[in-house]
């Protein structure tokens, strides 16, 4: 099956603004969808979407065509996400935050969302995934927000799929202890 | 009568269930756009960046290591060489005195 972005990524790559913008308008819902897993507040959203397109464009000249545009955009995503969370954890060690602090930060003051159930599941379920190191936290927005399969994330972090089984498993652990302190403090 | 525990794990799922359901906020288009349009494009890759990119960590090892085995094998063919022409040369050096 032929890439539909395939035309458009390849006049984007020879330096055409006109078909990056196409792309933009194209790939931003499904980017930023990918990238609200990672994040809690708006502004860090819009932070993590204009770098993603930025990597996009200056990645575009080495895009070969071997994959469909849409995957290689939304591994650009997904790594974007894991270096958002990297940089968390090493200011949070650097300001000797505690490990729990950032679950007690309000999202935003102002924050409409559609569903309010949701979003409150939604934030709960981040700050419990925020107390977990940035690679483990990673593989399981993934795997419980976004749905991806443990071989999906091995090829996207080119792991092996038996070390991703095991760091899934090791991850989970984590968080059911976790889980449990919290019920049961 | 007692109350029952919550179940960690059953309200874990329940939690995930209605998490999923979260839509992310209409993001800014306008400055996504304009992140692109002022954006320094990057220079066309050509036999430089296919070079540099032989020193990239994860081509680097490989490339060293073929490097050193290239040198080896280099160094073992000029010394075999030079070991089959010694006695010749000493020949030569008795037949002409020293002379070359």
């Amino acid at each position: 099956m032929s890439d539909p972005d395939a035309e458009c990524a390849a006049r984007a790559g020879r330096g055409d603004r006109a078909a990056m913008e196409i792309l933009v308008r194209r790939h931003q819902d499904a980017v930023a969808r990918l990238l609200w897993r990672f994040v809690r507040t708006k502004s860090d959203l819009d932070d993590l979407m204009q770098e993603t397109f930025l990597r996009m464009v200056r990645g575009l000249p080495d895009w070969r065509g071997q994959q469909p545009f849409v995957h290689w955009l939304l591994r650009i995503a997904t790594n974007t996400g894991r270096d958002y969370f990297r940089r968390q954890t090493v200011r949070r060690r650097w300001l000797a935050e505690p490990r729990t602090g950032e679950a007690d930060v309000p999202p935003e003051a102002i924050d409409p969302a559609a569903d309010p159930a949701a979003r409150a599941a939604a934030n709960e379920v981040k700050a419990l995934l925020a107390q977990l190191s940035p690679d483990d936290r990673t593989l399981l927005t993934l795997h419980h927000l976004e749905g991806w399969g443990l071989m999906q994330i091995a090829d996207q972090f080119g792991w092996t799929l038996t070390a991703t089984k095991v760091r899934a498993w090791r991850a989970r652990r984590q968080l059911r202890s976790l889980l449990h302190t919290r019920e049961h403090p | 009568m007692k109350t029952p525990r919550p179940d960690p794990d059953a309200r874990w799922e329940t939690l995930l269930r209605q998490a999923r359901a979260d839509v992310a906020p209409p993001t800014d288009l306008t400055a996504l756009l304009r992140v692109v349009r002022t954006a320094e494009l990057p220079g066309r890759p050509g036999w430089m960046s296919d070079f540099t990119a032989l020193f990239a960590p994860r081509g680097a090892l490989p490339a060293c290591l073929g490097g050193a085995s290239a040198l080896a094998l280099f160094a073992f063919w000029q010394i075999w060489s030079f070991w089959q022409a010694l006695p010749w040369a000493q020949l030569l050096a008795i037949t002409t005195g020293g002379a070359p």
